[in-house]
């Protein structure tokens, strides 16, 4: 047995991801006019949750105030970008190198702040984020294309099949958000995982029961932000065009809403959360120029009426080994 | 043997001295007693001991080498554990979980083995579940373990910062008023509690204002007033030690 | 050369002055609430597009003459700022007070990006340009240099201004509360300081300066822009931290340093860094001394 063994998916919602996942096929098959417009839309709500999973980690699980996430996405998407236009790296072999790139720049940027109040830490991701689209905006060392960005990235290709159509890339994205959310959950549920909880909870008594505060808020920070750098791999490749304006403040409050929305802490929170925030406004198109309204206010209602998120996570469920679980069973389950 | 001295140990806080060169031994298996009257600074040395409060002057030497300057948690890695003087649980998280986190620092998964749950976190995490069982066990509390830890009574969830603290696998037991709003029939079995710590090899260094209770558990005892010691020895030498009466006039008088 | 240098100092207390003016807002409800109102640079904006309204849209200057309608829009833009800053207090920070507080934090962020939209929404993504000259675009000579008058007139609104506060704070029995209330507001209750009429007015004071600085924004540049209030609200909060949150005088210090800095770096180092200056300067001020110049502790309380 393997402990602890939380149940990842309950049998609708096995069916709900089938079917989430035959969706390309069921369009063609009905000849659905808007499916590469649906099938865009979905694989946007995809990469956000993708972003979302990973700022999770940071926002999450460790409680951490941030909200400077499009900052990391930034440096993996230029990352790829580079490597693939100058040196003719293929995407997927970027991979690596976008997330080690972000998560080394979070180290260096969150070292000197990470000991900061919740509100300071926000204030100083805030700034972070600025001052990145600022360097972006100035083609800071001659990389980032300025104003314009960098055109005409290449596509992935995996075991020389080329991801080019809309549907590859729903595929492709919905596959790394499948393996993300199933990687953070095993994350979760471990020594690591705990740790940022305890910290979430309770830094100081955290640090009383011996655990290395500073060290695990970094890891966390280092963590989220190599994953949104991935993130920043895919991006780069499915729009083959990338510019400040896709790294800015406001995508990083996106990333914010959809986990604090969603359910901070909670992977499948996240993942609901990113349907909402991403999904929903494109449902009423007249609405898309108020969308941030929406979020804003959907921030404010949301601290004062239900603060834990939509689909807060549940307390972690421990399978006891023997004899424990003889012994002290559950209350409400049979002996 | 000595496992704990202090030397001197002196830290002011803004002109205010809480705690002027304290200097103390203790030795290894024994319970022993920090009391005084509010405000002596006792929860100071405390803090100075397990290092979430860097002294301005003085050395805390534990099990043979100088330990102040160290963080918190590396602390507690060396054998130091504690509880707080106002409960600090993980009061969302289940009892399970806080003594879990007890355990953190004497286990060795890494974030890799935990991102791709190798074989070895994996049997790892079994035997932690098993361990943390058994110090709840201990404690009293194993019927609880999937409660929230916030809804324990009162005196339960001091009991449950001793297994969390234990979990540690200290050499060295802080408790900062362990009996504090526990009623009578508690307090009677944290006497029989501290023991068995003892029992354990664990050294017990305490804090408590319920003078029954310390007279009871502890082998020796120093007092502390105004950040001075003014005072150490049996329990039965310090009750009837004129200058200890003479600091507890107008406070608390002692109970017996 | 000492003409430039001239030049570039008189710039940068015109900026430093506006955000001095902002940083208050920040600094009162900080002080008081121990809350960073996020949406103050969004009362920023709302400042400087009444006056827009009241300037441009209803055109009062051509029926009241510019004296009488600079003094209606002055007292328009305060007390519909004001309105709106208490109106904010009473619906996103209320019901919070007790709760966790970072769920204030994010209650204000999302204050902050509702009102950003919602001024979007009801005026347009555009630039609004004023479009007449509303300051007097002479100069004076002052030191052998000659200073343009819109300026100084700039700059000395914001000086009169953050006077008039300093009195009212350490000179009234109502300023004597406010302080009280920064210190501890458990204490301050108990000394019978009303506190909720303490934060109401400091709801009521700290956007009324922001809007007002808004207005002179306004004015001075000739253009407002829905999100302008981002980027100000941000810097005024750093020069906030420069001078030490919760401080009154630290605000007024902070941002008239912070307005020197920023012209000065932009003059001597490179212009298109100017903003990323302001943003390395509150990080290297939260890192180095975080206390600014009065006391707040900003790390994780052990």
């Amino acid at each position: 047995m393997i402990f602890p063994r939380p149940r990842l998916f309950g049998a609708f919602q096995v069916a709900g991801v089938v079917l989430f996942l035959a969706l390309p096929f069921i369009f063609s098959g009905l000849n659905f006019r808007r499916s590469p417009y649906v099938l865009h839309l979905l694989t946007t709500v995809g990469l956000y949750a993708l972003l979302s999973l990973s700022l999770n980690v940071i926002l999450g699980f460790a409680g951490m105030f941030h909200m400077g996430h499009a900052a990391f996405f930034a440096v993996g998407a230029y990352i790829t970008a580079n490597l693939n236009l100058t040196y003719g790296w293929s995407i997927l072999s970027t991979l690596p190198v976008a997330a080690g790139g972000a998560g080394l720049f979070a180290l260096v940027v969150a070292t000197p702040v990470i000991h900061l109040r919740g509100d300071y830490l926000l204030i100083v991701t805030i700034g972070l984020v600025e001052i990145v689209k600022i360097a972006l905006v100035n083609d800071v060392f001659g990389l980032t294309g300025g104003p314009n960005g960098l055109i005409r990235v290449g596509r992935p290709e995996i075991f020389g099949y080329r991801i080019t159509t809309p549907r590859d890339f729903f595929y492709l994205i919905w596959v790394a958000v499948a393996i993300s959310a199933l990687l953070f959950n095993w994350l979760e549920n471990s020594r690591f995982g705990r740790a940022l909880k305890y910290i979430k909870e309770d830094a100081v008594a955290a640090e009383g029961m011996g655990i290395n505060v500073t060290a695990h808020k970094l890891m966390a920070f280092v963590i989220g932000a190599a994953w949104a750098g991935m993130g920043g791999t895919f991006f780069a490749s499915w729009m083959r065009t990338i510019s400040p304006e896709s790294f800015t403040f406001g995508e990083s409050v996106v990333m914010f809403t959809i986990v604090i929305l969603g359910g901070s802490g909670h992977q499948k929170g996240v993942i609901l959360g990113a349907f909402l925030v991403m999904g929903l406004p494109e449902l009423f198109r007249d609405f898309q120029d108020k969308r941030l309204l929406a979020y804003g206010a959907a921030l404010v209602a949301m601290m004062i009426f239900r603060p834990q998120g939509l689909w807060p996570p549940k307390p972690t469920q421990y399978k006891l080994p023997a004899p424990f679980d003889q012994k002290y069973p559950k209350k409400g389950e049979p002996c | 043997m000595l496992i704990l001295s202090l030397a001197g140990l002196t830290k002011t806080f803004g002109g205010l001295v809480a705690v002027a060169g304290v200097t103390l031994s203790i030795d290894r298996g024994r319970i022993v007693g920090l009391i005084g009257p509010n405000g002596a600074g006792k929860t100071t040395v405390f803090n100075l001991i397990t290092g979430s409060v860097k002294p301005d002057d003085g050395h805390v030497f534990f099990s043979g080498r100088t330990i102040n300057g160290l963080k918190p948690h590396q602390v507690v890695a060396l054998g130091v554990a504690r509880t707080f003087q106002t409960i600090r649980l993980f009061p969302k998280l289940t009892v399970l979980d806080n003594v879990l986190s007890g355990r953190h620092c004497r286990l060795t998964s890494g974030v890799i083995a935990s991102f791709l749950r190798l074989p070895s976190q994996r049997l790892e995490e079994k035997l932690v579940l098993k361990r943390a069982m058994e110090e709840l066990e201990f404690v009293g509390l194993a019927e609880t373990w999937a409660a929230p830890a916030g809804s324990l009574a009162y005196g339960d969830q001091r009991r449950l910062e001793i297994a969390r603290a234990l979990a540690t696998e200290p050499k060295l037991l802080i408790l900062d008023e362990p009996a504090g709003g526990m009623n009578e029939e508690e307090t009677a079995e944290l006497v029989g509690l501290v023991r068995r710590i003892r029992d354990r090899d664990v050294t017990v260094f305490l804090i408590e204002h319920d003078m029954g209770f310390v007279m009871k558990v502890c082998h020796h005892l120093f007092v502390m007033e105004n950040g001075s010691l003014i005072a150490s020895g049996a329990p039965k030498e310090i009750q009837s030690d004129p200058r200890v009466i003479e600091a507890y006039l107008g406070q608390d008088e002692i109970e017996t | 050369m000492l003409s430039h240098f001239f030049e570039q100092i008189i710039y940068g207390l015109t900026v430093g002055g506006v955000y001095a003016l902002i940083a208050l807002g920040y600094t009162m409800v900080y002080g008081v609430m121990k809350l960073i109102n996020f949406a103050h640079g969004e009362l920023f904006t709302l400042g400087a597009f009444v006056g827009f309204f009241f300037l441009v849209t209803l055109d009062l200057g051509s029926f009241w003459g510019p004296v009488l309608a600079i003094s209606l829009t002055v007292v328009g833009v305060s007390g519909i700022t004001a309105l709106a800053g208490r109106l904010l207090e009473r619906v996103a920070y209320r019901p919070l007070r007790d709760s966790d507080r970072l769920a204030a934090v994010v209650s204000a962020l999302g204050a902050s990006i509702f009102l950003q939209n919602l001024i979007m929404v009801v005026s347009g993504a555009k630039y609004r340009a004023f479009g007449v000259d509303l300051l007097p675009t002479t100069f004076i000579q002052f030191a052998g240099q000659s200073v343009p008058v819109a300026r100084l007139f700039v700059f000395l609104t914001a000086v009169v201004t953050m006077l008039l506060l300093y009195v009212f704070i350490n000179n009234t029995r109502f300023g004597l509360a406010i302080r009280a209330a920064a210190i501890d507001q458990g204490a301050a209750r108990l000394m019978g300081v009303d506190v909720n009429k303490v934060i109401a007015v400091v709801f009521v004071i700290g956007p009324a300066l922001g809007g007002l600085a808004g207005l002179l924004v306004g004015v001075y540049y000739g253009q407002i822009n829905f999100d302008m209030g981002q980027l100000y609200g941000l810097k005024a909060f750093t020069a906030a931290v420069i001078g030490g949150i919760g401080n009154i005088p630290g605000a007024m210090i902070g941002g008239l340093l912070l307005g020197l800095l920023e012209t000065l770096g932009a003059a001597y180092v490179s212009g298109a860094w100017k903003d990323a200056l302001s943003f390395v300067a509150l990080i290297l001020i939260l890192v180095i001394r975080p206390t600014g110049i009065l006391s707040e502790r900003v790390a994780e309380k052990l």
